[in-house]
């Protein structure tokens, strides 16, 4: 029966030799039970051949958006070594300036006095500037790669390829992040006036708070008109799809339907049937939108440094390419020390120590140097260094995190899925990045926490500096007495400790991986918390893969009672 | 019919592919080896239809086909580098696919439990909505008669019946003999035809 049923399919495949056709035709003539087996092997290559050509239906957008980020990372991480000097450079540079404002002794919260005339008047417009690039283009006769730093302008389209992301920086200091796969178009702007168009992909934006004619977005049929917020536009196929995370947005969908939508809130423009749905915001989005968000507050933070820091708000050779700032904000420019952590010790005096970690906040912290008292400040650009290069810790990183991190995992070694391909197949090179952590005890507990990052509190001469402190000036014998500047890494590793409790810790897993990659002393707190901030997810896979990645790096780290407890060995 | 006295009938050994094409995604192949982004976007782009159709026939199942995507592209992007042009590339990235969708396969049928999934949606452009049905209906038999073969069966079925592949190049993807592919061949064959058979008259029955 079974080489019968194989010459049958090799004669309607026509795989037989001449001499082996006649044979079977011959036979065929003659047996009923043959014809009918025949015919079932028709049946079953016109089913075939009909099934061919079907393709299924995938909805490209996300998965290109994913796998690009993918690819990203797997780049970058190939990559690393070239740039993690100048990294290190950078934030070495960042420190002269940051420890000259944050160090200096000052009375506590100074308010901008009054009387001083407004920013807004000094503030000369600054073209939209790209902040950070990976693969991105920009559309003219040819595809010009565009770099870090390039300005832009009116009329540029701006495209990233399938493994691309950037941050774009508009003329009223409000940021755009482009995912990857995207291509929006600058259609208007200019300090006053704003309107991006988003022909495919997703952009993620903040905008400022400046007073503006407008700022509004197209996406296909969708209008959406912008007060400041912070919110999502992504253009695919399917439709508009329009996410807030604060503030609210006013979309215009069709002829005459005006819709808000609120933080928090996702709404969805059918592409064909123009049927609107409103959802909650996905982790990608999320994500998203926290770089964005963070991005925006660094780059911010540290251009308001600048202009507190000189007197009269006018720090030379700065002044020209600051963001026009509002009255409103000018006055809310109160400065107080950041969440009790950086309020320097009532009479110490520490002198801006040359070899301090820098410490420049990447939330939105406002300093100024007491009055009376000769301005610390060294310059412009000292800050954030490297934003204009590209990279920069802390920050929410420039990677796509969106599918390995917050986005649920769906992919097929889920986790009860095999850990290892059959031996029978030939094995392609295994990645040796991944980790099969041990299965999930569903009844396991996870460790209760203890705290990663000490808070710098008002230093006692008793009090000795937390571990994440010693990481941070080895070597160094710190007085007791001086408040200890604090790195960009700490800061975040210290807000990202914070958000385990308050929530939205996701946004930070980017940030915390870029640590954690470096090997270094904060890279064990940020690969811990990064496994940390899984089990407060409730996603168990991911927080013992990084328990995993911790103890191959750090086998006798100070965690790694913490991560074998978690992966039960 | 004496089975013995006849030899095993010979296989349609793969059609050549477009030497440009292979050329285009060989250079690309190159450019990936330097960390070239773009170059794998590239290539993505020129391949991500066929290994999306591809892992559909292999699996069957529409829900998990964009992840199944992803995994081949990151399994795709850190194989490249031991590539070195020894087969053409499209069956060297079959080869993923097949990993890919061989391990999904083992997990799936631990899962039964999934059955219920809705069978997938497909794409049907340019073609009249009878044609479409027809079609849609055409999938649905063969991957359900698929789900009945072993999964290297399957493999090899349908690398060979639905993506035309030659023994040859099958061996090479799955990394078998000659030999085994052809038994695995002829023998999943059987099993597709009684299955199918089976399956139009449960549909031809009220």
């Amino acid at each position: 029966m079974r080489h019968e049923t194989e010459r049958l399919w090799a004669l309607a495949a026509d795989e037989l030799p001449l001499e082996d056709l006649r044979y079977v035709q011959l036979h065929l003539d003659d047996c009923p039970e043959c014809r009918d087996a025949l015919e079932a092997v028709h049946l079953a290559r016109r089913t075939l051949n009909a099934a061919r050509g079907s393709t299924p239906a995938v909805v490209w957008g996300p998965t290109d958006a994913k796998v690009g980020a993918l690819v990203e990372k797997r780049l970058r991480a190939v990559s690393r070594p070239r740039w993690v000097p100048a990294l290190t450079g950078a934030l070495l540079v960042a420190a002269a300036g940051v420890v000259a404002v944050v160090a200096w002794p000052g009375p506590g919260p100074v308010e901008v006095p009054p009387t001083q005339p407004p920013l807004v008047e000094v503030v000369v417009p600054r073209p939209a500037r790209v902040e950070m690039a990976r693969g991105l283009t920009r559309v003219a006769a040819n595809l010009e790669p565009v770099a870090s730093g390039m300005t832009l302008g009116t009329g540029d389209v701006l495209k990233t390829g399938v493994a691309g992301k950037a941050f774009v920086r508009l003329p009223d200091a409000s940021h755009l992040r482009l995912s990857a796969a995207t291509q929006v178009a600058l259609t208007r702007a200019e300090e006053r006036d704003i309107a991006l168009t988003v022909s495919r992909g997703r952009v993620a934006v903040r905008a400022s708070h400046q007073s503006r004619q407008s700022f509004v977005v197209h996406a296909g049929d969708v209008v959406i008109q912008v007060m400041g917020t912070i919110f999502s536009v992504s253009n695919e196929p399917e439709g508009v799809e329009v996410a807030v995370s604060e503030g609210a947005v006013q979309v215009v969908a069709g002829e005459s339907r005006r819709l808000e939508v609120r933080a928090g809130q996702r709404l969805f423009v059918d592409g064909r049937t123009g049927r609107a749905r409103t959802g909650r915001l996905t982790p990608v989005i999320e994500q998203e939108l926290g770089e964005v968000q963070g991005l925006a507050e660094a780059v911010t933070s540290a251009e308001q440094q600048a202009v507190v820091a000189a007197p009269g708000g006018s720090a030379p050779g700065r002044v020209s390419a600051l963001p026009r700032l509002s009255v409103e904000e000018a006055r809310a420019r109160v400065v107080e020390p950041l969440e009790g952590a950086t309020a320097p010790l009532p009479g110490a005096s520490p002198p801006p120590s040359p070899v301090a970690a820098p410490a420049a906040p990447p939330q939105g912290v406002v300093t100024a140097a007491a009055p009376g008292e000769p301005e610390r400040w060294e310059g412009p650009g000292t800050l954030f260094p490297s934003l204009a290069g590209g990279a920069f810790r802390g920050v929410p990183a420039f990677r796509d995190e969106g599918a390995s991190a917050p986005a649920p995992q769906r992919s097929a070694p889920a986790p009860e899925g095999p850990t290892s391909e059959e031996g029978d197949w030939a094995a392609l090179p295994k990645p040796g990045a991944e980790v099969a952590g041990p299965k999930l005890n569903d009844e396991h507990e996870p460790q209760k926490a203890a705290p990663l990052v000490t808070e710098v509190a008002p230093a006692s001469a008793e009090k000795a500096p937390s571990p994440v402190e010693k990481a941070a000036a080895p070597g160094e014998k710190a007085s007791a007495q001086k408040p200890q500047p604090r790195s960009l890494e700490q800061l975040f590793l210290e807000k990202a400790e914070a958000s385990l409790e308050k929530g939205g810790c996701e946004r930070f897993l980017a940030g915390l991986e870029d640590i954690a990659l470096d090997g270094t002393e904060p890279a064990q707190v940020a690969r811990v918390l990064r496994a940390r901030c899984y089990e407060t997810a409730l996603r168990p896979r991911q927080a013992m893969a990084e328990y995993a990645k911790y103890l191959e790096a750090f086998p006798k780290g100070r965690f790694a009672d913490e991560a074998r407890a978690a992966l039960g060995r | 019919m004496p089975a013995e006295t006849v030899p095993l009938p010979r296989l349609v050994p793969t059609p050549l592919p477009g030497g440009q094409v292979e050329a285009r995604l060989l250079r690309l192949v190159d450019r990936i080896k330097n960390d070239d982004a773009l170059a794998f976007e590239e290539l993505y782009r020129l391949t991500r239809d066929d290994v999306a159709r591809t892992l559909f026939h292999l699996t069957g199942r529409r829900n998990d086909l964009d992840d199944l995507v992803q995994e081949t592209y990151v399994r795709l992007l850190r194989a490249i580098p031991a590539f070195r042009g020894e087969s053409q590339f499209r069956t060297f990235l079959y080869r993923v696919c097949s990993n890919v969708a061989l391990m999904h396969l083992r997990w799936w049928r631990r899962r039964r439990e999934d059955l219920s999934d809705e069978l997938p949606e497909q794409v049907f452009g340019g073609v009249d909505p009878e044609r479409a049905a027809q079609q849609a209906q055409a999938t649905r038999l063969v991957h359900r008669a698929l789900d009945t073969l072993s999964a290297k069966k399957r493999v090899v079925f349908v690398y060979h019946e639905l993506c035309g592949m030659g023994p040859e190049d099958i061996a090479q993807a799955v990394g078998s003999s000659y030999n085994t592919v052809r038994s695995r061949l002829h023998s999943a064959r059987l099993d597709f035809t009684k299955a199918m058979k089976a399956l139009v008259q449960l549909e031809v029955q009220p």
